[in-house]
């Protein structure tokens, strides 16, 4: 397994310059266009845009499951100093559930639909540190496995640290049997039991109740806080997003367009973008909803220069043309956009 | 519990459907047009000869009487007497089954198997050129005759290269005591392994020929179906959080891949049966297929009820079976039985 | 940049589109290439056959001849060119398939459609025949009743037909149940339209473009079951050149005298394949899930 920094001071994940392409159909699609970010320890950040602006593909590149139509093209992503593109199915093994884990967007097609609850926890629980295991010794070795990891005794514990009481109870079930709230608490249990240090979690909640995703969300946060986990948050609600996250990266079309503190992003948003997102949340006193005019452009032909121009509503000559670069402005404020790039 | 009220249920199922199975075979030979006499005897048969034909099949009778009659003969185990041997059908049936089930069976596994292991193949591999090549051998697959199958390899494999037997259920040389009339069963009882060997030898041109087409269209299913699991949540959400990529791949991806899988073997069921009208006459493998085609080219037609209606009976329980294996692999199904 | 669009455009966009994807999969374009060339054979049959008296006529001094370059796929055991009478027999499989297809339809969707459209007791009373009906294998059915009704390349057309249809049934059952679901049903069921405005109108038109992908597949394995009745002397009776009744009156002499049965079972195999990949090809345009 590569060596790991021990570097205390430097960010736990640095993408840099990140480039996907997915091969389609009509031709190659140029998704993921320079993508920079980074994510300190014990610091939450979230990832915010529309559909099919390839966040979740951005996750997918960090946690290596990418589908096999896309290609990365370019950049790092270093992880304590290791770069995880690079990474070999076999290295993988170290890093995956101990290191990094994820909680999916839709816990009701997350989970086996064939096996109990129990089942897939134990399975987890005992061969999550293991190297590579055939099916034949799984079968034999199991019965073993799980007394000597003492798997069900964890695998309830860890049930009932995400409050799904009688655990014993969902341990039995299917996943058609439980609840999508109960589904969710079961894919974060299983998220956490190797005690990763990053965690992505793929707009959690989109799929349930509103009532249910804010409980959900309410387990979350006191989760990450009482673990000390470094979280990359996805969402497309950008309230969630600054209640959840200390800083936030709007992302539009491929491309960070905006990286702010999270209690800054309502007072001062820059880009035209962010602006328009705020804009289009309804309030009370706000009367109509405001929505962005125009539609993401195709990512087959991008079109040159600001991805955004086509739908800016304060779109200059020199944005067809030319990419605006992420640029730091004061305090930690990063904007890639030419109303602020002329210095 | 459950599992009695479902197989109580299924019972009633296959139950009904086999009643109203005899009544089309019924009405089949009856309704339509065309008499049977003059089918059975040739139409240069004399007035007395059609008349007593008729009487003896209870042509005579009103049809809700022959229906009876006809119930209660399948009931008491005869079918009629064949004008081919002289038999009640159903000795002709019965001593012939064990060949067709024997074929069917061993074809059944090939294609299940092969099918499964190469649709998976096809479906997880990135290898675009791999993937078009077994998509392309299982549209071929389906699309060929089977006869052409057949003695392709017939002429190829056995009379050209000479590797296996061209026709026969076993070598002439080799007499075997019939016991369960499975050559495979009875040569092994007998304690004779070279002709189990060459039974085995003749069974494997026609069982593979017969497993072809099914294969084929196993094959494109279970390809379709493992690029549609390999992209759902569960897998990439598993994977991440550390489950060993062998184990995600058969205890996780291949359950859910293989189970939508056999609602449709038990259809390709049907086309082996049909397919063994065939494969039977051309290998000259005695079993009900090949009496199916003495039957209908000989117009005799009890034997050719008897035919319709074994068939269908073999159908209707190896679909239960499946169904029944279904049920114990997925629990959706399990318990929505419960629902009713 | 100009934000004006032709309405034209994008249908038009659309229909390149879909030609696109077509071209795309090269096996489908091939496929369209093999059923177009098999449909110019039927029309000019007589002209393209090297022998064409020889769909009947007998030449016995000239029989068992290997494929040469008089006859480039031999000559059978009347001394016919086997691919003057296999170019023929396109005039007689062809139609004959279209034919069986066509009688599917007409019988399986109405009942479909009424099955789907009214639901309740209807419906149950029609999927249970249908079960039945499937229960006893197609080729079982269509031998029992070509043997009863007498060979010959109609009645084995008619049996075949007829134990289609409740797969066409269940079919346009299932697109309609589909389609009910969608709510512009119920929006133009709480205007008032009939069932049968709903019926013609709106259901059929959506349900029938995936239904084009069955039939085409539906018509290659009408081919096959058509030549393999006729292989067993079941369907169309010799002298027809029907590709499998050509094949069956050779296969007494295998395996020496292989090319009488084997040509003319390429040829099938060709066909099907042909309309196999075609409706792959149209499956893939219009972005059905394989059934």
């Amino acid at each position: 397994m590569p060596e790991m920094s021990t570097d205390v001071d430097g960010p736990l994940l640095d993408v840099r310059n990140l480039k996907i392409h997915i091969k389609s159909f009509e031709g190659l699609a140029e998704i993921i266009d320079d993508v920079c970010f980074n994510l300190n320890k014990k610091e939450v950040i979230a990832l915010v845009g529309e559909t099919g602006c390839g966040k979740s593909l951005t996750a997918k590149a960090i946690l290596g499951v990418l589908p096999s139509n896309a290609e990365v093209v370019g950049g790092e992503v270093l992880y304590k100093g290791v770069d995880l593109l690079k990474l070999s199915e076999h290295d993988w093994r170290s890093y995956r559930g101990k290191e990094l884990s994820m909680i999916p967007q839709n816990p009701m097609v997350s989970l086996n639909p064939l096996l109990t609850v129990g089942e897939q926890l134990m399975d987890l629980i005992c061969l999550q540190d293991q190297p590579e295991i055939a099916l034949l010794p799984y079968y034999i070795r199991r019965k073993k496995l799980k007394k000597e990891k003492k798997a069900y005794d964890k695998a309830i514990k860890i049930l009932e640290d995400v409050a799904l009481k009688p655990a014993e109870r969902v341990m039995r079930s299917y996943p058609f049997q439980i609840s999508g709230g109960m589904a969710q608490r079961v894919c974060i249990a299983m998220a956490l039991l190797g005690n990763p240090s990053l965690l992505v979690a793929d707009e959690p909640g989109t799929s349930l109740d509103v009532t249910i995703s804010k409980v959900i969300l309410d387990l979350l946060e006191q989760k990450i806080r009482d673990l000390g986990l470094s979280v990359i948050f996805i969402t497309h609600n950008l309230a969630v997003a600054r209640r959840i996250s200390q800083r936030i990266l709007v992302m539009y079309a491929g491309n960070v367009v905006e990286v702010c503190d999270s209690d800054k992003i309502f007072a001062e948003p820059l880009h035209p973008y962010t602006i328009g997102l705020k804009k289009a949340i309804p309030t009370l006193i706000q009367k109509e909803m405001i929505s962005i005019r125009g539609r993401v452009p195709s990512y087959i032909n991008p079109p040159r220069g600001c991805r955004f121009n086509t739908r800016c509503d304060r779109v200059m000559d020199i944005c067809k043309l030319e990419k605006p670069k992420l640029v730091n402005l004061e305090g930690n404020h990063l904007v890639a956009c030419h109303l602020y790039n002329r210095r | 519990m459950a599992l009695k009220r479902y197989i109580l249920r299924k019972g009633l199922e296959i139950a009904l459907t086999f009643f109203s199975v005899t009544v089309i075979i019924f009405f089949l030979v009856r309704l339509i047009p065309g008499d049977p006499a003059y089918a059975a005897l040739g139409e240069s048969a004399t007035r007395e000869q059609v008349e007593r034909f008729r009487s003896e099949m209870g042509f005579d009778k009103s049809l809700p009487e022959q229906y009876l009659i006809f119930l209660t003969n399948i009931f008491s185990g005869k079918l009629g007497l064949s004008g081919i041997t002289l038999r009640d059908a159903m000795t002709d049936l019965l001593y012939y089954f064990p060949a067709t089930f024997e074929l069917t069976i061993v074809s059944m596994v090939i294609a299940l198997s092969l099918g499964i292991l190469l649709g998976v193949t096809a479906g997880l591999t990135n290898n675009e050129k791999v993937d078009n090549a077994l998509s392309f051998f299982s549209i071929s697959g389906l699309s060929s005759p089977s006869f052409l199958v057949a003695i392709l390899l017939q002429v190829t494999v056995a009379s050209q290269l000479g590797l296996l037997p061209v026709t026969g259920r076993i070598e002439s040389m080799f007499v075997v005591p019939r016991v369960t009339g499975l050559m495979l069963i009875d040569s092994l009882l007998a304690g004779n392994l070279s002709a189990f060997l060459s039974a085995l030898r003749c069974l494997i041109l026609p069982a593979f020929t017969l497993a072809f087409a099914p294969m084929a269209t196993i094959m494109r299913l279970v390809r379709a179906n493992t690029i549609k699991e390999k992209g759902k949540s569960y897998v990439a959400t598993l994977k991440v959080n550390g489950l060993p990529n062998s184990l995600l791949k058969w205890r996780y991806l291949f359950p859910n891949v293989v189970s939508p899988a056999l609602t449709i073997a038990g259809l390709q069921f049907a086309n082996m049966l049909g397919g063994s009208f065939v494969i039977e006459t051309i290998f000259v493998f005695p079993g009900n297929g090949w009496l199916g085609v003495q039957a209908m080219i000989g117009k005799d037609i009890n034997l050719i009820q008897g035919v319709a209606l074994l068939a269908s009976i073999y159908f209707i329980i190896c679909n239960f079976l499946v169904d029944f294996l279904h049920t114990r692999i997925d629990p959706r199904i399990r318990f929505s039985e419960k629902a009713d | 940049m100009n934000t004006k669009k032709n309405p034209n455009e994008s249908l038009i966009k659309e229909i390149k589109g879909s030609f696109y994807l077509f071209r795309k999969n090269r096996l489908a374009v091939v496929g369209l290439f093999i059923l177009m060339s098999l449909f110019f054979v039927a029309i000019f049959a007589y002209q393209l056959a090297p022998y064409p008296e020889d769909a009947e006529t007998s030449h016995f001094e000239r029989r068992f001849q290997p494929p040469s370059l008089e006859h480039l796929f031999g000559t059978d055991e009347a001394g016919r060119d086997v691919l003057s009478r296999v170019i023929i027999g396109t005039r007689i499989s062809l139609p004959t398939a279209f034919v069986v297809v066509f009688i599917s339809v007409a019988s399986g969707m109405p009942l479909g459609l009424i099955a789907g459209m009214l639901g309740g007791k209807i419906d149950s009373i029609i999927m249970r025949i249908a079960d039945v009906w499937i229960a006893i294998p197609s080729i079982v059915f269509a031998l029992a009743v070509s043997a009863i009704l007498g060979p010959s390349l109609i009645n084995s057309a008619i049996a075949i037909a007829f134990c289609a249809w409740p797969w066409h049934a269940r079919f346009i059952r299932a697109e309609v149940w589909h389609i009910k679901e969608e709510s512009y049903i119920e929006a133009a069921e709480s205007i008032g339209a009939s069932k049968w405005y709903i019926a013609t109108r709106e259901v059929l038109p959506n349900a029938f473009i995936p239904y084009i992908v069955k039939i085409t597949t539906d018509l290659g394995y009408a081919i096959l079951l058509l030549a393999t009745l006729g292989f067993l002397g079941l369907g169309a009776q010799p002298p027809t050149p029907e590709w499998g009744t050509i094949a069956g009156e050779g296969r007494m002499h295998l395996p020496d005298i292989w090319w009488v049965s084997i040509f003319p079972g390429v040829v099938i195999f060709l066909a099907v394949l042909a309309f196999n990949v075609v409706g792959d090809g149209l499956r893939n345009v219009i972005g059905v899930e394989e059934m």
